[in-house]
């Protein structure tokens, strides 16, 4: 035993430095395809690939008499397909869904003991949480429909009483979509071992206040409310999930800290103490001046949601989806419920760049290097497909830089030039072309205030004046040239339409501030 | 968002080693040691935590469905051994999988394979999936032999052939084939093992002789246990 360990430890420390550099180098090159294989499968269900698959990919190999994953597009489109539709594939989408919202994670990789949990009165919301993910994977429906789904897929768990869907403590006022509701249709969750578990399926259309896991009795107590709070929790909530906003709080509250984790944690909670209220009053960090930047967008949204407590009302309350652009302007659009404020959300450019790029943290990772140009053509590719999540995850897993080859873009000329001239920013600002379009849009639009393009750079503010770099004209030319141009990326994409440039490019255009 | 990143195979056995031999004087390097595994999401990752379990539990896939083990299920305890996030600040709970995480995979794979070849259904079904049909019909003359062949059978009193077939038949299953074998450097130049293995078969006899040395009473499940687990907790947690 000892041999054996010893012998381990000795070749891990001779070969640390060299697997790593051996992993570094492997990355530049395209995966082989066994090895993709292996990567798409642990990606979908969390597993290797059995003998059976790495079988099949020898032989569709040899048939083709390919060795890349490129000419056996095919093969693994279908490979990835078929996987989508196992038990454990879902259950690993529940999981990111519901570290997303901030939720505990599901206690196991099991359909079966996921839906169970839903019978704990404790957290009664879970079972419906879950179908939602489910059914929305499952049919493939376009990913807005987590947010807006107005149909309640409650499980039925046998030997529980429950007479109709929604008669536990999270009620539903239903009177706004009169019988439709109360005659549901079943629905069923296939689970690990080929039996099902019936759902009653209630539909809600046309409800002002049910709104996919944003209406979710999950959602409604893991950010609680108060009248101190006024739906700020679940407005800056909405916003981290819908925009990728991180929306935190200017101030941490300790005792709020704390309280947040232990529910977060699923651990019941008590109730405030008098001594922790009093803090909190205390410390009203929403009035504060630089607080107020964030409270100003959360407000508008709160309002809308004040028929969401612990049932939801059928009263609708109008409400503002006011939001900072991708070119940093203040966005207003008024809303007449809260079902509208998230379907209205769907349709905004900086909601769909959130969710891809989320899509792509999830099963591609984090640090995949994707150009601007590149995410750019991806969310072209999603549009095609409807938006529709089995088939936006096959074109996420086909693309080029999911097997180690980089596609690089072809620079327009006036990127180039702009591009040397705002590498000089990077000794104090982080490096930005590398940002997804939608975020290097309202940096550009920052950049354009920043460094007073409109009047050729008379009035900058940035760099500082003890600064030792200073843009000559002809620097600050160049980057107008570009932003003038539309900010082109590469051959076939801009960033900004005439309109935005001519607002841009205005003098007194007040939009954006150089700094907060 | 948590996950657990790229784990070099050699990081891992190097934690595996140092995890048993290390003293407290040494505890620094320990540490070093760790930074280098994380709970971040990277191209090279876990997908979720669930996904670590869902590959405890490839180690014999087929069991009978009423065995729900503590060791795979998230609790709050556990949370922060198998990577779970903290839902409030959506970042990882711990930033880095203590010693213990390397224990609890062992510990819950082997209890996972244990499960897998308790009844002959089971035990039939795994058999053929680990070792091909071939190998199966050869080692096991009947399916109402598969349990006891995994549970009471000496690795050891196999004939040498059969051993080594089944040790690699072991590394196809839990790894794959040579061109995964290659890229992960089992095999190659850059082996982890330290030697230059040309083959898996190469690979196959290295395990083979190192681990019967090790626990020459092993049962047939013992000793794919100990393969399997010696194999996939560096690359289980890659990709």
């Amino acid at each position: 035993m000892m041999k054996l360990r010893r012998l381990l430890t000795f070749t891990a420390f001779v070969s640390v430095l060299a697997s790593i550099c051996h992993v570094d180098l492997a990355f530049a090159q395209e995966l082989p395809p066994h090895v993709f294989l292996n990567r798409v499968t642990n990606r979908l269900i969390g597993r290797w690939p059995t003998p059976n698959e790495n079988e099949a990919l020898s032989k569709a190999m040899s048939s083709k008499n390919c060795s890349n994953v490129a000419c056996l597009d095919s093969f693994f489109r279908d490979y990835i397909e078929a996987k989508m539709e196992d038990p454990a594939f879902y259950a690993l989408a529940y999981s990111k869904v519901t570290e997303r919202f901030g939720y505990k994670s599901p206690p196991s990789p099991l359909l079966s003991l996921i839906v169970e949990a839903g019978r704990e009165m404790t957290n009664a919301g879970e079972g419906r949480d879950f179908m939602l993910v489910y059914r929305t994977f499952k049919d493939n429906k376009s990913i807005d429909e987590l947010f807006t789904s107005q149909k309640i897929t409650d499980p039925i768990y046998p030997g529980l009483s429950v007479s109709g869907g929604n008669s536990d403590f999270f009620t539903i006022d239903t009177s706004p979509v009169g019988m439709g509701a109360e005659s549901p249709t079943t629905y069923n969750l296939v689970l690990e071992n080929g039996r099902s578990i019936s759902a009653s399926e209630y539909s809600l259309r046309g409800h002002p206040n049910v709104a996919g896991l944003f209406s979710s009795q999950r959602f409604l107590t893991r950010y609680w409310n108060s009248p101190l709070n006024m739906n700020r929790k679940r407005a800056a909530a909405y916003f981290r999930v819908m925009l990728c906003d991180s929306m935190s709080p200017a101030l941490e509250r300790e005792t709020q800290k704390e309280k947040e984790t232990r529910v977060a944690l699923g651990i019941s909670d008590e109730k405030l103490t008098e001594e922790e209220l009093r803090k909190i009053h205390l410390n009203r960090h929403g009035n504060q001046k630089d607080c107020a930047v964030c409270h100003n967008r959360l407000d508008p949204i709160g309002r809308s949601m004040r028929a969401l407590e612990n049932g939801i009302s059928g009263i609708p309350f109008k409400g503002t989806l006011r939001y900072f652009d991708q070119t940093g302007k203040l966005t207003d659009i008024p809303v007449d419920n809260f079902a509208k404020l998230i379907t209205k959300t769907t349709e905004q450019p900086k909601y769909l760049d959130c969710q891809i790029n989320w899509l792509i943290e999830t099963y591609l990772g984090k640090d995949l290097a994707l150009q601007p140009q590149r995410f750019a053509e991806i969310i072209t590719v999603v549009e095609k497909k409807k938006r529709r999540v089995k088939d936006v995850i096959v074109e996420l897993m086909m693309i080029p830089e999911f097997r180690g080859l980089n596609q690089k873009a072809v620079e327009p000329p006036s990127l180039v030039a702009a591009k040397a001239v705002l590498s000089n920013c990077t000794e104090c600002h982080k490096s930005f072309f590398a940002l997804r379009p939608e975020q290097l849009k309202s940096r550009v639009s920052r950049i354009a205030v920043c460094l007073d393009l409109p009047s050729e750079g008379r009035n900058r503010a940035m760099p500082p004046s003890e600064h030792w770099w200073h843009p000559s004209q002809g620097e600050v030319l160049a980057v107008r040239d570009w932003v003038r141009a539309g900010a082109p990326i590469s051959e076939s994409m801009k960033l900004f339409d005439n309109a935005e440039v001519d607002r841009l490019l205005s003098r007194g255009n007040g939009a954006t501030k150089c700094r907060d | 968002m948590s996950r657990l990143s790229i784990l070099p195979l050699t990081t891992t056995l190097a934690l595996i080693g140092l995890m048993n031999v290390v003293s407290e004087t040494t505890l620094a390097f320990d540490q070093t040691m760790l930074r280098k595994t994380s709970f971040e999401e990277t191209e090279s990752r876990y997908p979720a935590p669930l996904a670590i379990i869902e590959n405890i539990k490839a180690i014999a896939p087929y069991r009978n469905e009423s065995i729900n083990d503590a060791c795979l299920r998230i609790t709050v305890e556990s949370a922060p051994l198998v990577g779970a996030i903290d839902p409030q600040q959506l970042q990882p709970l711990e930033p880095t999988p203590g010693p213990l995480f390397f224990s609890y995979v062992e510990k819950c794979m082997k209890r996972v394979a244990k499960f897998g070849f308790q009844d002959a259904e089971s035990a039939q079904k795994n058999s053929e999936l680990i070792l091909g049909r071939d190998l199966m019909a050869r080692v096991i003359p009947s399916a109402r032999q598969s349990a006891a062949f995994w549970n009471s059978t000496r690795f050891s009193s196999l004939p040498r052939d059969v051993q080594q077939r089944m040790v690699e038949r072991f590394i196809y299953f839990v790894v794959g084939p040579e061109e995964v074998l290659r890229y992960f450097n089992y095999i190659g130049p850059q082996s982890v093992f330290g030697l230059n293995f040309d083959s898996p078969q190469a690979l196959a006899a290295f395990l083979l002789e190192k681990i019967e040395a090790r626990a020459p009473g092993d049962t047939v499940l013992g000793f794919y246990s100990r393969t399997a687990v010696l194999l996939r907790l560096g690359p289980v947690m890659k990709n």
